[in-house]
């Protein structure tokens, strides 16, 4: 695995023109970090890199259905199937009865999908990463946007692709060792 | 209009100074000694808890008819009021009105504590309490399960279910933040326990790719949570036979009335919040007078339930039916209580018709305690004088309160303002991301025109 | 061996002491440990078992927990026992059959075999209970209040010398074994005397015997032969020496099956609505002075003479009516007992006049020794003259229910030497110098006449609780025996050297013929007499000022005896459903004209003497009069009797005990300004135009005999029917013949353990009553019709409660019981708020655990006792159905139709309630469902209840408006 840089941006307008360049310039596998999740970055990176849409929703929808299914099951077994006592006279198979349950269910299974798979999926279940510790990057919660850059071959190669990003419009650009 | 949503062209930086400075700027004597009280309350809360379960609940007023009455309407209130806040960040995010940015998080975290005052109250209520978990499914050696042709399962359902997602809801929105505040607070203490709670967050575009997909979804999730809770709430009294809760109308008839005290109970809160922080730059004006409206809207909704209510009463031809609402209610022992919730649900939202009523804070503030006030009378009236005058004659008996209902109701007040209070002091009030977000498009917009 | 309902066992003669029937732990006082300590004992000693101590903890209670011992080859336990015995009230014998488990007393029920009660019984005997296990009962004798001990003083009574200035004050007595020992300590104390006192005194009625016949005679009515009954005053169904018996007769006649059967008509002249009045036909509101005017008045009209009665028109309506029905058909005229001679001559003159005696009425001898014999007031003129060295007392009360003006405490301390003798302390004992506990009469042998004169037993269903003697045994004492026994006393009356008579005599509890024939007496009657009676009254004062004291003993603590008794204390009365405590009843125009109301505190003045008391308005009473119950504001008895109500006896005069009129006394009533809220049950008393419990008069209902036909049948619904298969129970109720004496509502809380809340928690509507009479009244007019509907568990097949439980703690079981799972309940109250009818009752607090240690051996052991926190209710006595199940499963055989019986249905005096299964076709249950008249409570509401009212079908006369 090779090194990365890390380079710096004032603003939206500045890293969507460097990532547009360095697309230009053949460079894949871009990543791109910012304060706030801005729709024209992502359409740039998208461009550049090819990136997919998130697959989440698909998830949700089959733990909702299984959500509710199940809830509706256990219905049907407990005081439908297993004990059929008489409350009220109200036949013990009601669907009428078990609706709330089972969308209530549903719903559950469901929202707890979306946020824990927005983690997994996000890669959030941890305390931090080899990017964190450059120094700077918190601005990436303040104001600014981060790009990364795998570099790659020859030796000159980082060199130049950091005087590319400067040139590109970044305020700095570092390189991130990575231990190994 | 979205101009009118933020007020000055705060940079980034300023902004993120002014959003999450609130949770370390330090707070003045105020402050502390807010918490006093809210905190003594909330330990009155607590030992009137323990009394009540000690001796029994009857050191409550309930009896026999009124087998219920100061529980189950808080617990029908408070979870009132929690809806607007699932209300504003869902139903609002899905229909992209931008001025909900800036009072989402204050209203989902009203809702969180309101939810959680609720959830006191159907297991408090209980005979015993202690035995609360057999509303729940658990394989259990007596082989018995609950009921769940019972609406009170239901309730355990949705009111769970509600809690669960509103709270995933509210954190997935804060974690973007707490990122912020790990990065910007000024000690290292700060920066390491909001970074705990940030769970790395860097702000890397695939992840907010995801990011934005899950919050979108459990947006459109949280949705029918707002229109199912409270129907399922009043199906607890919908689907008895007591005159005067045997009604269809309830499930629209009480969400809306939720919508409203909640959105009542929204602008109690962020006017003095937008006073204490200097917000009015974010929190402006169009944003009273948009939850202003839909109180006003939501009111009205409420009133054409009573109409409706009278009506279906007298159509009906049932003799109890009529009695129930015609007599019983103005002339019976509560009617105090009815005609607050008259005047209070009905009258009162009507002064919103005019400007001044919904963007006047010294006028929209009492308002909207009022508004509190008429909705917890109006459980009251449907919950206890309905149960005060039922079919037998013989049984009607009139219900009186002991200083232990009381006692609970002010506990669970200031409950709910001490949690808030943290909150203010914890999180920042107002999502920076997505004011950021927001504040990037206005300025986008204007390039566009300009 | 396999238990019979109607095995009346014999218990084994001979001395109690080594007698195995009764186990070591019945007798104990409260102080020992009861089992419920014992295993929180042995729950600590488990705790402790890691400390190795577990043995020590367990030997030590495992002494005093009821072990099995030796029993008697009748007794198994977990079989309950019954025994036939007798309980007596002012003389009077009631046979009783009580239930026994393993020895202890649990259950009374009324003897079929005895024909006071012919199997029913009254709130009182239903209650009598209670006072066995009152945990106040004195211990043991006293001397000056120290312990002292009963046998010396027995044997020192024994044998003292004939003693000059001896006087007995007791309650009436008719024990033919009294009689022979009254004889006995004549003999030995020659110049002894016996004074008869009972607050309630019905000497007039032998006065007005004696005025008419010469002599004093006991009136047998027969209310099953008549068409018309005229009750002057009279509340011969609940509240007279015979009403358990002439309740059924009464109902004989009043039980409609076909809108053409004849039904008796009923006229009730009388201050305040009593539960004859409120199934009168034509109810007359008259104050008590009015009554003597009005049975004149019919005579008048029967003898064809010029009526010289100055009468309201409204009375002279109904004295006319009365007087053109009772020459129609076959006539009765009662007179209440609290009616003075002249009302009860003018009475027997009535029915000679109508040809009623002989037919409706026959004579007998009284069944109480000395009928007329010295009373209170004589008692009272010799301990003036200091004539009166020693005084026993016993039973009796005259310091508590002395009227002021005798002013009986100074007198008592006059006496040098006072002996009382009570089952529990009350204001004369504390007064007295010795005290000698009574027996219970459930732990005494004795006998005892019913009201027709049949011979009681009365055999003991426990070995005395505490040290204690028995009326007989005191007087054989007195008499000269130095060690009594009452077992070996009656043996040698009623044994005559026959075992197997003595044996079969206590199972059937009465001596079969022992009543003496009824006969008609000739009328001896001086013409100046006779002029004398017929007189008309000279008119009394009228205006506001003038107002008139009616007093009445209590229906549920009679004069004051029953105070101490928690049940009888929340009973609702029938009339205005107050609990625990008395009011000043008036009349709507009256509380009008006094400018008070319900709960208002009035200050009532009679001569010297001053009570405040707060009013209840009784729609139906008579004007310018207030009743005002007897029996309370005890202030020296037992903790649950006393501060209850306000003791209105000091009100009431000399001369006419029952009544003041506002001339003779100076009677005044006025409002004080204060409050007091009345622990009542029912606060709304109409129906509100709601078709609850239907009525119809007999015309209309031979018109329309289905009136009632939009009350029952089922609704359309898609849920499954449920009466097939297996035995389907079912319950119907005749509010046709329910009087409201609410027996069924003791009886029921006797069976299922129901506990008792205080008069704060029926303030609060937290009475625990698993079934309670609801009580609707009409203003028809002047006159207002009552009906009552005694309401419990419906067990409708579509419960609306059940589906709203969301833990199955109540649901339906396969034969059609609506049931409830007291340990499956979490007490979500929703079941009670979707109960229709609202009979579903929720313990609050912990009401069982302060219950003393005594009292629990009451409990029902084959019914629940229910924690705090959980919803209870009717369950139709379930525990009987199963016990009937085990029994016929046994026996390999169907449950019999009638072999379940309910609590309330067994006490029931006019058996208005009916149990049983819905397949038992020809039953009395089965029959009544299929009548016209009957009707479903709530019908629209579609519960489908199984339990069936009959409409109330009253039978007014068509000339009376």
């Amino acid at each position: 695995m090779a090194d990365r840089l890390l380079a710096e941006f004032e603003d939206e307008a500045a890293i969507i023109a460097a990532i547009r360049r360095l697309g230009d310039e053949g460079y894949g596998r871009l990543e791109v970090y910012m304060p706030f999740s801005s729709q024209e970055v992502e359409e740039a990176l998208a461009l550049a890199t090819g990136a997919r849409r998130s697959r989440l929703p698909l998830a949700i929808f089959l733990f909702g259905i299984g959500g509710a299914s199940a809830a509706y099951f256990l219905q049907w077994l407990l005081v439908g199937y297993l004990y059929p006592l008489d409350a009220g006279g109200r036949p013990p198979h009601f669907p009428l009865a078990f609706v709330i349950i089972t969308f209530e269910m549903g719903v559950l299974a469901a929202s707890l999908c979306a946020f824990f798979g927005t983690l997994i999926l996000g890669r959030l279940v941890r305390l931090t990463d080899d990017v964190q510790g450059t120094p700077g990057f918190e601005s990436v919660t303040g104001d600014r946007f981060w790009l990364e850059v795998p570099v790659r071959g020859a030796s000159d190669e980082p060199e130049r692709t950091r005087r590319l990003l400067i040139d590109a419009g970044a305020l700095r650009a570092l390189r991130l060792e990575v231990p190994r | 209009m979205s101009s009118r949503l933020l007020i000055g062209r705060p940079s980034d930086a300023e902004l993120g100074e002014q959003l999450l400075g609130t949770t370390w700027r330090p707070g003045g004597r105020g402050w502390r000694i807010a918490f006093l009280i809210t905190g003594g309350l909330t330990v009155l809360l607590i030992s009137l808890i323990t009394y009540t379960i000690g001796t029994g609940i009857g050191v409550w007023g309930t009896m026999i008819p009124v087998a219920w009455a100061f529980a189950i309407i808080n617990f029908v209130w408070w979870i009132g009021i929690g809806h607007a806040g699932t209300f504003i960040s869902a139903i609002l995010y899905l229909f992209e009105q931008g001025w909900r940015t800036s009072i989402n998080r204050l209203a989902e975290a009203m809702t969180l504590f309101a939810v959680l005052q609720a959830a006191i109250f159907p297991v408090l209520h209980l005979g015993r309490p202690w035995f609360a978990y057999w509303l729940f499914p658990y394989p259990s050696q007596m082989e018995v399960w609950p009921q769940v042709k019972s609406a009170l399962p239901w309730d355990a359902a949705a009111v769970s279910t509600y809690f669960t997602v509103s709270l995933l809801f509210w954190y997935l929105g804060l974690i973007p933040d707490l990122a912020s505040l790990r990065d910007h607070a000024p000690t290292r203490r700060r920066r390491f326990i909001y970074g705990l709670f940030a769970f790395g967050w860097n702000g890397k575009a695939t992840t907010w790719r995801h990011y934005r997909a899950g919050y979108l979804l459990l947006a459109g999730l949280a949705t029918p949570l707002v229109l199912s809770v409270h129907s399922v709430v009043s199906s607890d009294f919908a689907i008895a036979l007591v005159p005067g809760w045997h009604s269809t109308i309830f499930p629209p008839y009480f969400v809306a009335g939720a919508i409203f005290s909640g959105f009542a109970m929204v602008l109690t809160l962020l006017i003095p919040v937008r006073a204490v922080f200097k917000l009015h730059n974010v929190i402006t004006e169009k944003h009273l007078e948009n939850c202003a409206k839909l109180t006003l809207v939501t009111g009205l909704i409420v009133a054409y339930g009573y109409i409706l209510e009278w009506f279906l009463a007298w159509y009906s031809g049932e003799t109890a039916e009529w009695y129930e609402v015609w007599v019983a209610r103005p002339t019976g022992p509560g009617l105090v209580l009815f005609y607050l919730a008259m005047s209070c649900n009905v009258l009162v939202p009507q002064l919103f018709w005019w400007k001044r009523a919904r963007t006047k804070v010294w006028l929209l503030w009492p308002l909207s305690l009022l508004i509190n006030l008429g909705m917890w009378s109006e459980r009251f009236m449907i919950i206890v004088q309905s149960l005060e005058r039922e079919y037998l004659p013989s049984m009607w008996g009139d219900y009186l309160p002991t200083w232990v209902d009381l006692g609970i109701l002010l506990g669970t007040l200031g409950f709910f303002t001490f949690l808030f209070l943290l909150f203010l002091r914890l999180v920042p009030i107002i999502s920076l991301s997505e004011m950021r977000d927001m504040k990037h498009e206005i300025v986008h917009r204007e390039r566009g025109h300009g | 061996m396999t238990h019979r309902p109607r095995d009346l066992r014999v218990l084994p003669a001979g001395d109690p002491a080594e007698d195995p029937e009764f186990p070591p732990g019945v007798d104990e006082p409260p102080s020992e440990l009861d089992r419920r300590a014992v295993m929180k004992l042995l729950a600590a000693g488990a705790g402790l078992a890691g400390l190795g101590s577990i043995a020590a903890c367990m030997e030590a209670p495992s002494k005093r927990i009821m072990p099995r011992v030796v029993e008697p080859p009748e007794l198994t336990p977990g079989v309950p026992l019954e025994y036939a015995t007798s309980m007596v009230l002012d003389g009077f014998a009631t046979g009783l059959v009580v239930t026994a488990h393993e020895a202890r007393p649990t259950k009374v029920e009324g003897n079929p075999d005895h024909p006071a009660s012919l199997g029913a019984t009254n709130q009182l005997h239903q209650a009598s209970i209670l006072e066995l296990y009152d945990p106040d009962r004195p211990r043991g004798a006293l001397e000056a209040g120290v312990p002292t001990s009963l046998e010396a003083l027995l044997r020192s009574i024994a044998r003292r010398a004939p003693m000059p200035g001896l006087w007995f004050l007791l309650h009436p007595q008719s024990s033919p074994l009294g009689a022979d020992l009254i004889d006995r300590v004549r003999a030995r104390h020659p110049t002894a005397r016996f004074a008869w006192y009972s607050a309630v005194d019905r000497r007039s009625v032998y006065q007005g015997a004696r005025r008419v016949f010469g002599r004093p005679l006991e009136p047998q009515y027969r209310f099953d032969l008549a068409d018309v009954i005229v009750s002057l005053d009279a509340d011969f169904l609940a509240a007279m020496a015979n009403s358990v018996r002439w309740s059924r007769d009464f109902a004989n006649r009043r039980r409609l099956r076909t809108p053409e059967d004849r039904m008796s008509r009923l006229y009730v002249a009388e201050p305040c609505p009593s539960p004859t009045g409120s199934l009168a036909d034509a109810a007359l509101p008259a104050r008590p002075a009015e009554i003597r005017t009005l049975a004149a008045a019919i005579l008048a009209r029967l003898e064809g003479r010029a009526d010289d009665h100055a009468l309201s028109p409204r009375h002279e309506r109904w004295t006319a009516a009365a007087a053109a029905d009772l020459r129609a058909g076959r006539g009765l005229v009662v007179a209440g007992d609290r009616q003075p001679a002249e009302v009860h001559a003018l009475a027997h003159l009535i029915n000679a006049a109508i040809g009623a005696n002989g037919t409706t009425v026959a004579f007998t001898a009284p069944a109480v020794i000395d009928p007329l014999g010295p009373g209170l007031s004589e008692l009272a003129e010799e301990i003036r003259r200091g004539g009166v060295q020693t005084l026993v007392i016993v039973e009796a009360n005259p310091v508590y229910s002395a009227p002021a003006a005798l002013d009986f405490a100074a007198l008592l301390a006059r006496v040098p030497e006072t002996i009382c003798s009570a089952v529990t302390h009350h204001e004369t004992s504390r007064r007295c110098r010795w005290f000698i506990p009574l027996a219970h009469y459930l732990e005494s042998w004795g006998d005892a006449r019913a009201y027709d004169g049949t011979i009681s037993m009365i055999q003991p269903l426990i070995r005395p609780m505490y040290q204690s003697a028995t009326l007989p045994e005191l007087l054989a004492a007195f008499a000269g025996t130095e060690q009594p026994d009452t077992h070996r006393m009656l043996l040698d009356r009623y044994e005559h050297g026959d075992p197997l008579a003595w044996q079969r005599l206590l199972q059937r509890g009465v001596v079969t013929g022992s009543a003496p024939r009824g006969f008609v007496p000739p009328i001896q009657l001086t013409a100046g007499d006779r002029q004398a009676l017929v007189a008309p009254t000279p008119a009394e004062p009228t205006g506001d000022a003038a107002i008139e004291l009616a007093f009445a003993p209590s229906h549920a603590v009679y004069d004051g005896r029953f105070a101490g008794i928690s049940w009888l204390q929340e009973m609702p009365k029938p009339i205005d459903k107050i609990t625990w405590g008395n009011a000043a009843l008036l009349s709507p125009a009256t509380a009008e004209a006094l400018g008070v109301g319900d709960d208002d505190v009035v200050r009532i003045t009679a001569g010297k003497a001053q009570v405040e008391l707060p009013v209840f308005v009784v729609p139906g009473h008579a004007d310018r009069c207030a009743t005002l119950e007897l029996g309370y504001g005890r202030w020296a008895a037992t903790p649950t009797a006393e501060g209850v109500g306000a003791n209105v006896y000091p009100l009431r005069p000399l001369a006419t005990p029952a009544y003041a009129t506002g001339a003779q006394a100076g009677v005044r009533i006025e409002p004080t300004g204060r409050r007091s809220r009345l622990a009542r049950t029912q606060e709304h008393f109409t129906q509100y135009g709601r078709d609850l419990a239907p009525t119809a008069d007999l015309e209309t209902y031979r018109a329309q005999p289905d009136f009632t036909a939009h009350l029952w049948g089922d609704q359309p619904t898609w849920l499954p029917d449920k009466r097939h298969g297996t035995p389907q129970w079912a319950m119907t109720i005749d509010t046709m013949i329910c009087s409201g004496c609410s027996a069924c509502v003791v009886a029921c809380q006797a069976e299922n353990n129901v506990p008792v809340v205080g008069a704060d928690g029926v303030r609060r509507n937290r009475e625990m009553h698993w079934l309670r009479i609801d009580t609707y009244r009409e203003d028809r007019g002047d006159r207002v019709e009552y009906v009552h509907q005694p309401m419990l568990c419906q067990h409708c097949e579509m419960a609306p409660c059940e589906y709203v439980c969301p833990v199955y703690a109540t649901q339906h079981s396969p034969d059609g019981l609506n049931e409830m799972i007291y340990n499956r309940c979490i007490g979500t109250r929703f079941c009670s708020n979707n109960c229709p009818y609202k009979v579903r009752r929720f313990n609050f607090f912990d009401y069982t655990e302060p219950t003393p240690a005594p009292l629990r051996l009451q409990y029902n052991p084959n019914v629940t006792v229910r924690a705090r926190g959980v919803m209870e209710k009717c369950t139709y006595c379930v525990q009987r159905i199963r016990s009937a199940e085990i029994r016929a499963r046994k026996a390999n055989r169907e449950i019999q139709p009638g072999e379940v019986v309910t609590a309330c249905q067994q006490a029931c005096p006019t058996g208005a309630i009916q149990f049983g299964q819905l397949q038992h076709e020809g039953t009395e249950m089965v029959e009544r469902r299929k009548q016209a008249r009957h009707y479903a409570v709530l019908h629209d509401l579609d519960t489908r209840p199984r339990t069936a009212y009959l409409a109330k079908i009253s039978n007014p006369n068509p000339r009376l408006p």
